[in-house]
């Protein structure tokens, strides 16, 4: 029995060293493979136009210049369909699972209110962090996310709508400067009217129980002489709006000149009924511009809205991508907006691809902008009408209810008076609060 | 059965796995959401310490057209869908059943196929299907000079009712169909020697005795009918206006535009409402 | 009795059930033969295409997808697919909703099969506490989206598997409950009784009478939780984003793009429904079996 024990005794001492000495190896090779590994940022972003963007930047950045900052990115996108709610329950869940999220500008209020966001301003100040001017950015998009005097987002895209129409079909688009002359040319390109018509509907409309349609409605509000508030007290069912409204809804039910079911219809199905050659006008935002150049080439042209009673409106908001307050790589995460926004090659780079960056060094760098000729258009519109929703931080309960009461209002639930009406209350509670 | 007194300690044993784990998701979350919907709390505010609101929120939900809309329309859908599923569900039993039923079991399978698709996916298949521009049914349809089945409240409605149709009448016709087959011989073959005809033998006979499995089929559509938010969410959002809106959608989009504490208000309503008009239902199953 | 003895009883009234089901057995006009053959293809054409259209959809190139009047005869091309797996990773998806819809209908089967037969066999409770259990399988998710939401977030258990197979449990415990209860309800007691005066406590008549017998409500109940925790689309919405998405969830991504990537959701769907569709027809034969719900009582 001693000899037993013995024997395994010095094999076993040799046995453990042995483990111990690879374990140590293991141990610093693991660590320092895992100090040198990149750290990845990790950005949401909206399936569409707006991740393939990210996308695209991320390879190039991944290729040439993440290296040298040992920083990588990976892009998930979340479906359009609830991507704003989703963002929402994420950023205040504080899960690290993600470093940065694209944005609404009407948002970043309340997730800066809610403490879930990261104040970026003394990010901005950090040489080492962002070596570039400040002043790059255009002052309005930095309006836009500027809460209680602090920066809480990095602007991406200012986006608005305009009117795109097929060019080869209308002869005569001056007559689109007001909303009559509208309604004419939609009649004369809807079948049911004009039975010779190349196109099934003369027009589109964005109709959907969804955030894309209480922002398609200001555009005709605005353009009727309405408006959120007048003289500070809440106005959502003035005369001028309701008469707005009256317009829109009669668009789908009196004059029939949309497809029925575009009750149905956002971003997407809007850009399938022009690309498919359905209709022949929409009111659609500029993110659709290159996808429908690229389809339809000479065949498609846009145009600002219509102007009414109370003018021309252009419907502006903007992306910007918040950095998580739970992230662990804030740091690295800023160095990588600062990258797509600000570096001369990073941001030109996206504005190359098509993404209108608000800065300098993307909309005034003459090579971009010749790659993107509807861009002129677009801030020259942007500069004289744009408008934009006001920036309350209880905004997405007023926003719910637009989208119900609009949505009311175009199944014929509602009338437009009684529907505004509901908004309206939710309005005056919302701020009252 | 008498119980012996080793028994009965067994016998709690068993049930508590499952008995603590249906507690702890069920009852601790029905009490989180009773606490809450007596808060203002919000998106703003959910992880910090939120302002105790009393009966504003239940107020505020009682004053919302929108959520007595969404009632309605759940009342509606619930009482439309249950009829139509469970009268096609039988007769497809009922043919199933029949022993001169040719392929009876291909046909069974291929028949319960809509009852195991996601009904996400459902909702995106209809998506496509019935699209004005571009679908093949609608297509189909206005040769016979129908609407879009999804432009307006109506017929968006009844459309919903069918998708929800095809997919779960299946179900029922499953549960009938079990039951059917296991009718004991003896029954049906006294009432034939009888000289009974089809008819009478389904009315006296067969329809008294599936009783039970009608009731229970009855009872969960009925509930399941409320709970339907997947298919309608992505068909069409809740619309055209509130004509798909159940309650459902009409509380998913409460939560999802930050209005917890209405959003748990009415959570606690529901189930106040829906335990209280399920109990004589379930004592009549249990028992 | 044996068991086996017992079972080939139940068949036997089965068949005889078969041959009764409609009238005397003599002369059967061949045209009912026929019109229910006709009316049985018409119910599973008028069950199968929406999902056959889907498929073929999945394969048709873009251009063919939005024709009217739509086309049978197309180019079949596999891009859809190709996109779907690569550029949005929905096989890391449908992995993730393998593992939560299998850990569901586990679980629901072993917390669900001794209550069962505790209830079944010993009225375990009354009658209120199978109504409680019972009542749960009705009540409506949306309920509890936000204490589930608050209070995970609170754990840190958002986007978590965990969380999904904890939420998924308040239909499928329920059902299986119920389900098991109705069929162990139904088998003779005389066999566990024989079990138990030869010295077998209630755990072991459990394992290895009761179970074993059980089989087809068994395999119905798994197919039921597996199905709809594998289906299942607004607690993944609300609770996962990211580590925890889910098939269903992930099929999203394809609304919204240039187009509506028509093609793509179809291929995703398709993908999705595969699984399902094949344990149908596996499990086909047990459900029928399976769901008498202790009728005969």
């Amino acid at each position: 029995m001693l000899v037993n024990r013995r024997q395994p005794a010095r094999s076993m001492r040799g046995r453990h060293w042995f483990v111990a000495v690879v374990s140590i190896t293991v141990l610093v090779f693991a660590s320092s493979t895992a100090l040198s590994a990149p750290a990845e940022v990790r950005i949401l972003a909206l399936s569409g136009p707006e991740a393939t963007y990210v996308r695209q930047a991320a390879e190039y950045y991944n290729q040439r210049v993440g290296p040298s900052e040992n920083i990588r990115i990976q892009v998930e996108e979340l479906g359009r369909e609830g991507y704003f709610e989703r963002v929402t329950t994420s950023l205040l869940s504080r899960s690290p699972a993600f470093d940065v999220a694209w944005v609404l500008n009407t948002m970043v209020g309340q997730f800066a209110r809610a403490g879930v966001v990261e104040n970026l301003d003394p990010y901005f100040k950090d040489p080492k962090l962002f070596p570039y001017s400040f002043d790059n950015y255009l002052p309005v998009a930095i309006e836009g996310v500027r809460i209680d005097g602090k920066v809480y987002a990095v602007p991406l895209w200012i986006s608005t709508q305009f009117l795109y129409y097929r060019a080869d079909l209308i002869s005569d688009p001056q007559a689109l400067d007001t909303w009559e002359g509208f309604l004419q040319t939609a009649r004369r390109f809807t079948r049911s009217h004009n039975p010779s018509s190349p196109t099934e509907y003369g027009a589109t409309i964005q109709g959907r129980r969804f955030v894309t349609l209480p922002k398609e409605f200001y555009i005709y509000m605005w353009s009727f002489g309405g408006d959120f508030f007048t003289n500070g007290r809440p106005s959502l069912n003035s005369p001028a709006a309701v008469n707005a409204l009256t317009f829109y809804v009669d668009l789908l039910r009196r004059h029939r000149v949309v497809p029925p079911d575009a009750v149905n219809y956002e971003y997407s199905q809007v850009l399938n009924a022009l690309l498919t050659g359905k209709v022949a006008m929409a009111i659609q935002w500029d993110a659709a511009y290159n996808e429908l150049k690229k389809n339809l080439g000479d065949k498609i042209a846009i145009r600002a809205t219509p102007a009414g009673p109370g003018g021309r409106a252009a419907f502006t908001h903007w992306y910007g991508a918040v950095i998580n307050a739970a992230s662990r790589q804030r740091r690295e995460a800023f160095r990588v907006l600062a990258w797509m926004t600000s570096d001369p090659q990073g941001s030109v780079l996206l504005g190359r691809m098509g993404l209108p960056v608000p800065a300098r060094s993307v909309l005034l760098n003459p090579e971009v902008v010749a790659v993107n000729p509807h861009w002129a258009f677009m801030y020259d519109f942007i500069a004289k009408s744009g408008r934009s929703e006001p920036s309350i931080s209880a905004w997405p309960e007023v926003e719910q209810t637009l989208i119900n009461a609009l949505s009311a209002a175009l199944a014929g639930e509602m009338t437009p008076e009684d529907a505004l009406g509901q908004a309206n209350r939710t309005l005056g509670q919302a701020i009252s609060r | 059965m008498t119980i012996p007194a080793s028994d009965r300690y067994v016998a709690w044993l068993m049930v508590a796995g499952a008995a603590a784990a249906l507690a702890g998701v069920t009852l601790y979350p029905f009490m989180m959401a009773l606490r809450m919907s007596f808060l203002d709390i919000r998106l703003i505010n959910y992880l910090r310490n939120p302002p105790f609101a009393e009966l504003a929120n239940y107020r505020a939900l009682i004053n919302d057209p929108f959520a007595l809309r969404s009632a309605l329309v759940t009342l509606g859908f619930v009482a439309a869908t249950v009829s139509v599923q469970l009268v096609l569900g039988s007769a497809a039993a009922l043919m199933l059943n029949h022993r001169q039923m040719p392929a009876r079991g291909l046909v069974l399978a291929l028949a319960l196929l809509p009852m195991v698709i996601s009904p996400a996916v459902a909702g995106y298949m209809n998506r496509i299907l019935l699209d004005y521009l571009h679908g093949p049914v609608p297509w189909a349809l206005r040769s016979l000079g129908l609407p879009a089945p999804l432009g307006e409240p109506l017929p968006a409605f009844i459309t919903a009712v069918l998708v929800d149709t095809w997919q779960w009448a299946p179900f029922i016709m499953l549960l009938v169909f079990a039951g059917l087959r296991s009718l004991p011989a003896e029954l049906v073959e006294a009432a034939q020697l009888d000289g009974a005809s089809f008819w009478r033998l389904l009315w006296f006979i067969i329809l008294p005795v599936l009783r039970p499995v009608l009731g229970i089929a009855v009872l969960l559509r009925a509930t399941d009918a409320i709970r339907t938010f997947d298919t309608l969410y992505i068909l069409t959002g809740g619309g055209p206006g509130s004509s798909t809106a159940t309650v459902s959608i009409y509380l998913y989009q409460l939560f999802a535009s930050g209005r917890f504490g209405e959003a748990s208000a009415g959570a606690v309503l529901l189930l106040v409402v829906l335990g209280a008009a399920l109990r004589p239902a379930l004592r009549h199953v249990v028992s | 009795m044996s068991a086996t003895k017992v079972v080939a009883a139940k068949d036997s009234s089965r068949r005889v059930t078969e041959t009764v089901a409609g009238a005397p057995a003599r002369a059967r006009p061949r045209w009912q033969r026929a019109l229910l053959g006709v009316a049985g293809a018409g119910l599973a054409l008028w069950s199968l295409w929406p999902v056959a259209w889907t498929v073929l959809i999945s394969f048709k190139p873009d251009e063919y997808i939005f024709r009217t009047p739509p086309s049978v005869r197309f180019p079949a091309t596999l891009s859809h697919y190709q996109r779907v797996l690569n550029t949005v990773q929905f096989g890391h998806y449908l992995q993730t909703s393998l593992v939560v819809a299998g850990l569901t209908a586990t679980l629901a089967l072993v917390l669900g099969v001794p209550a069962a037969y505790s209830i079944a066999r010993f009225r375990t409770g009354g009658e209120g506490f199978a109504m409680w259990i019972l009542s749960a399988r009705l009540l409506p998710p949306i309920a509890f989206i936000i204490p589930f939401y608050v209070w995970f977030a609170r754990l840190g258990l958002l986007d978590t598997r965990t969380a999904l197979v904890l939420s998924y449990l308040i239909p499928a415990l329920p059902l299986s409950v119920w389900v098991l209860r109705g069929f162990i309800a139904d088998l003779p007691a005389e066999i566990e009784e024989a079990a138990l005066l030869d010295g077998c406590n209630r755990w072991q008549v459990l394992r290895r009478i009761v179970v074993p017998l059980t089989g087809p409500a068994l395999a119905a109940t798994f197919f039921l939780t597996f199905v709809a925790a594998w289906n299942e689309f607004l607690f993944a919405l609300v609770l996962s984003f990211l580590r925890a998405k889910t098939w269903t969830v992930g099929a999203l991504t394809f609304v919204g793009h240039e187009r509506v990537l028509w093609g793509e959701l179809a291929a995703a769907g398709t993908l999705g429904m595969a699984p399902t569709i094949g344990l149908l027809f596996f499990a086909q034969r047990y459900l029928v079996r399976g769901l008498s719900l202790g009728l005969w009582r």
